[in-house]
């Protein structure tokens, strides 16, 4: 009886179906009992080819194609990619059409939030607050469905405005609902974010350096919650946001370090805040007038490449579209802010419990069809 | 019971054996009926709490719906993954059931309807519940799933390290009955909520939240519900069973939400006792027993659509640093308020009336704060999918202002 | 700092030859040999300061894959640009994983789309596509496959069930006799 006892990590497939991997990703993870070894993402399963099909349609085509590359914030991507369209071929849209395009992009934004901050809640175990945060994402939609007739893919702002003007009377919805959200939101930090459990699983996990937030390329509130106060609205300002007035949340480190998965969630409880400021101000400055410039029909910008970032829910994402002067895109890569965030996951995840690794996928906010285009 | 038999004329062993059949048949009886409706009730609470609607097809506001819940997996095929050990496999879920089944020997009904006053009731209770570990072990070791060991390893885990603080709760209830019998231990506390048990001292007070806190842990609800964390362990023990086994491991889950009610209402909530006036009535005491019971278990139902989960490290911690010290605290504080107290009945009034107005206190703060998100609950005066009409208003035309090339 | 200064001071600090490429977006253009040194540059002087690696991506030109290099620097706020053509006969470039963390799962997109070998990358696999993947779609040569290997599945014919089909027809039939 010489032997030795030996050991062997335990291989475990989290996904592609698995509860908590939002959407269809693959985390092959080894793991010693429950602390993980070894965390491999393995990404690709909603690969859509989107970027190949940009190259087969025309610009304006594109436009419903970018409502899917991230279905939580559609809106935001329809509007980045039409502002860099425009961008490309030197039109400007009107000034109502910009502050109707704030308003539903910040909605928009405040529901992907939602979201993200019930979603985690439930990976935690918390699953009422998911669908009390889901209540309050159906009467954006409801907004939305106002403005674009769509609850979920809008394609409402295009290349040169938006689609339609506002319907009579939204403004004062809007206004009711920012009422009651302001409580909702009150309610729900009540019963998530303060909540002690809660701090204690999500507290000095995963703490990420800003040195490694910028090395890992992470963008939005996941760089802001590392403690760099950077934000595409602020840096590479665009549309009226320089008028509005408005604050960066960064990570301070409340119950922790800076930059941990707490940070992360509460950098978007605050971000939240931050965008029903600036509703309240937009619904109060919008001017009357035209929504939509005039756009010639076919649209051929002229050779060449450009980069333009917006700020999405997810972060800055960057649309990189190559002309060649035709009256298709030759090259669109679409650099999203899930694909660097997913690829600090393996880092993230050494030496953590398996619950961890969901705290972290969620705390992340990643999107599948955004990560694999 | 068995005087029911005997007064019949039959001889002692068979009146014995009928009555025991009987109790057997209408207990089991019992735990199936009273697991479908609660799985109904919670589903209707958890919809409530969260904003939603919850079954509400079959039969009057749903409540047949487990009825059809039933039917449904018990006609569903019964899969076995391969390579699964597949005695065990069928085994363990009826462990479950006899784990939780078993306890309902000693389970009161009141103060005067008790199926088997056992002179070891609560050591039995607590002994017999050990059978459930093993049950979940076993399920998740025979089910050849990585997700189904680790749940049942974390469950084994868990089990182990809170049935010391429940036990430890028990005892100073046990200490101030001086009994293990639970006709005993309900016998000595009395009708009004300032002679429970759970207001007896503070002592009393701290032994009862650590024991149903304990007791949550134990019946694998949230926050402890780390064996089936859905979210991580995509079902945890069970993650393979389905049809007939899977209603067996519901069955067992929500047979478990009684025995802990009715053992807190035994020994903490006054039992079935009633007051002097109401005189010697077995239904009524049943009804308030039953009410007791109840209440406890929609107080699991509560907590678990309220909070999160812990993790497993903050688990063990929690139990093993917080709880089981709290537990001896508990036990001395409890021998120590007997010592004193031993020869003043004065002073033994003067503290329990004390601890009930506190906890009245208590429940006037916490309920003005479940009141305040109620009302902002309803804060949507006019909420904009009330009155969902687009009256879409298309200033420009797309098309026609588009110059053509 | 614009384009031209940044280009200016890499001139003149760093001996790799690069050259400035005007155009919508002004960027720089490097040869692979240069490439890491150049990069290393410009995320190591304090004046340039690129700490973040932004977009790395590529495009098919006529005989060359052109690679681009999006470097961002939060302290200054600035954008550069880099290309790289790398040719297509031999399509290889260095990997500045070592520089960039972040490159690790950029390159192994491009890797996967356009076929550029990076070297010195630690981990290059595909990463959107299956392994057994054959060809890089976003090559502009690039023929789309009718069927995923030998599986037989012919992608350009309609593959439903005959009995959906059918049953689509028969119930346009009977309606037709209703009438």
């Amino acid at each position: 009886m010489n032997k030795e006892l030996t050991t062997q990590f335990m291989t475990i497939n989290m996904g592609p179906q698995h509860p908590s991997t939002h959407g269809v990703i693959r985390f092959i993870i080894d793991t010693d009992g429950e602390i993980i070894h070894r965390c491999d993402p393995d990404i690709g399963y909603l690969h859509r080819s989107i970027e190949k099909i940009a190259e087969k349609v025309t610009w304006q085509g594109f436009v419903p194609y970018t409502d899917r590359v991230d279905y939580l914030c559609a809106m935001n991507a329809n509007w980045a990619y039409s502002m860099a369209v425009e961008k490309m071929i030197g039109v400007e849209a009107p000034r109502r059409a910009e502050f109707i395009r704030v308003i539903v992009a910040e909605l928009n934004r405040i529901s992907s939030h939602l979201i993200a901050i019930g979603t985690t809640a439930m990976d935690m175990g918390a699953f009422t607050p998911f669908i009390q945060l889901l209540r309050e994402r159906e009467y954006i939609n409801d907004l939305l469905e106002m403005a674009s007739g769509a609850r979920l893919t809008y394609n409402y702002i295009c290349i040169g405005g938006v689609m339609a003007d506002l319907p009579l009377g939204w403004s004062e919805k809007c206004e009711e609902f920012i009422h009651h959200f302001d409580l909702a939101m009150e309610q729900m930090n009540r019963l998530v974010t303060y909540n002690q459990i809660f701090i204690n699983r999500m507290a000095n996990l995963a703490v990420v350096s800003p040195q490694m937030a910028q090395a890992y390329n992470l963008v939005g509130p996941n760089l802001r919650a590392s403690g760099i106060k950077r934000d595409v609205r602020r840096d590479a300002p665009y549309s009226v946001y320089p008028e509005l007035d408005f604050e960066i949340p960064v990570g301070k480190g409340l119950e922790g370090e800076v930059g941990d998965c707490y940070d992360r969630f509460f950098v978007r409880v605050e971000e939240i805040r931050e965008s029903l400021r600036i509703l309240r101000q937009c619904l109060k400055m919008i001017p009357e007038g035209e929504v939509m410039a005039k756009v010639k029909k076919t649209i051929k910008p002229p050779a060449g490449h450009y980069y333009v970032r917006h700020e999405t829910p997810r972060g800055d994402t960057g649309y990189f579209i190559q002309s060649d002067g035709t009256t298709s895109p030759y090259r669109l890569k679409i650099r999203s802010g899930s694909f660097t965030g997913m690829s600090i996951i393996g880092e993230l995840a050494k030496g953590t419990f398996i619950a961890d690794l969901v705290a972290i996928i969620g705390s992340l906010d990643v999107v599948a069809p955004e990560l694999d285009r | 019971m068995e005087t029911l038999f005997l007064d019949l004329g039959l001889p002692h062993t068979l009146s014995s054996f009928l009555a025991m059949t009987v109790w057997a048949v209408l207990l089991i009886h019992f735990l199936a009926i009273y697991a479908g409706v609660t799985s109904w009730v919670e589903r209707r609470v958890a919809a409530k709490m969260q904003s939603r609607v919850g079954p509400n097809r079959v039969g009057p506001q749903g409540i047949l719906q487990w009825l059809a819940d039933g039917v449904k997996l018990i006609l569903k095929e019964s899969i076995d993954p391969e390579g699964a050990d597949r005695f065990m496999f069928y085994l363990a879920p009826f462990l479950m059931v006899c784990g939780v089944f078993a306890t309902f020997v000693v389970l009161p009904w009141g103060s005067f309807i008790i199926p088997a006053d056992l002179n070891v009731g609560i050591l039995y209770l607590i002994s017999i519940t050990a059978l459930v570990v093993i049950g979940i072990l076993m399920a998740g070791w025979a089910s050849n799933s990585k997700w189904a060991l680790l749940g049942g390893m974390r469950s084994a885990a868990q089990i182990v390290t809170y049935e010391i603080p429940v036990a430890m709760g028990l005892l100073p209830a046990i200490m101030a009955a001086g009994s293990l019998q639970m006709g005993h231990l309900m016998a000595a506390q009395g009708w009004a909520p300032w002679e429970w048990f759970a207001f007896q001292n503070p002592f009393a007070a701290l032994s009862f939240f650590l024991f149903f806190i304990g007791s949550i842990a134990e019946s694998n609800r949230i926050p402890f519900d780390l064996p089936e964390a859905e979210s991580e362990l995509v079902a945890g023990y069970f993650t393979e069973y389905s049809g007939f086994k899977f209603a067996a491991f519901s069955l067992a889950e929500f047979g478990n939400t009684w025995v802990v009610g009715a053992v807190t209402a035994a020994v903490f909530l006054g039992g079935g006792n009633l007051p002097a006036f109401l005189g010697e009535s077995a239904i009524l005491s049943l009804v308030v027993f039953t009410a007791k019971t109840l209440f406890a278990v929609f107080l699991l139902m509560w907590i678990r659509w309220t909070l999160p989960r812990f993790r497993i490290d903050q688990m063990m911690d929690f139990s093993w640093k917080y709880m089981l010290p709290l537990a001896f605290v508990a036990f001395f504080g409890q021998a120590i308020y007997m010592m004193l107290t031993y020869e003043s009945a004065m002073a033994q009034q003067i503290i329990s009336h004390g601890m009930f107005l506190v906890f009245l206190l208590v429940l006037f703060k916490f309920t003005g704060r479940v009141m305040l998100n109620v009302r902002e609950q309803l804060s949507p005066v006019n909420s904009p999918a009330s009155d969902l009409v687009a009256p879409a208003q298309p200033t420009v035309e797309t098309e026609a202002q588009a110059v053509t090339e | 700092m614009n384009t031209q200064d940044a280009f200016q001071l890499i001139q003149a600090k760093v001996s790799a030859p690069i050259q400035l490429l005007e155009g919508p977006t002004p960027s720089i253009l490097v040869r692979p040999q240069g490439l890491v040194e150049v990069l290393t540059f410009a995320k190591e002087d304090p004046q340039l300061d690129c700490q973040v690696l932004t977009c790395q991506t590529g495009s098919h030109q006529e005989d060359e894959i052109r690679l681009f290099y999006h470097l961002l620097s939060h302290e200054q706020n600035h954008l550069f640009v880099f290309e790289c053509p790398v040719p297509l006969s031999d399509p290889k470039a260095p990997s500045v994983t070592s520089l960039w963390p972040a490159a690790n799962w950029l390159e192994r997109e491009t890797y996967d789309l356009l076929g550029v070998h990076f070297e010195g990358h630690p981990d290059l696999r595909r990463i959107m596509l299956p392994e057994d993947w054959e060809g890089f779609p976003l090559r502009k040569d690039y023929v789309t496959p009718t069927s995923y290997h030998d599986s037989g599945f012919d992608l350009t014919v309609d593959n439903r069930p005959s009995a959906i089909t059918q049953s689509f027809n028969l119930s346009k039939g009977d309606e037709k006799e209703d009438e």
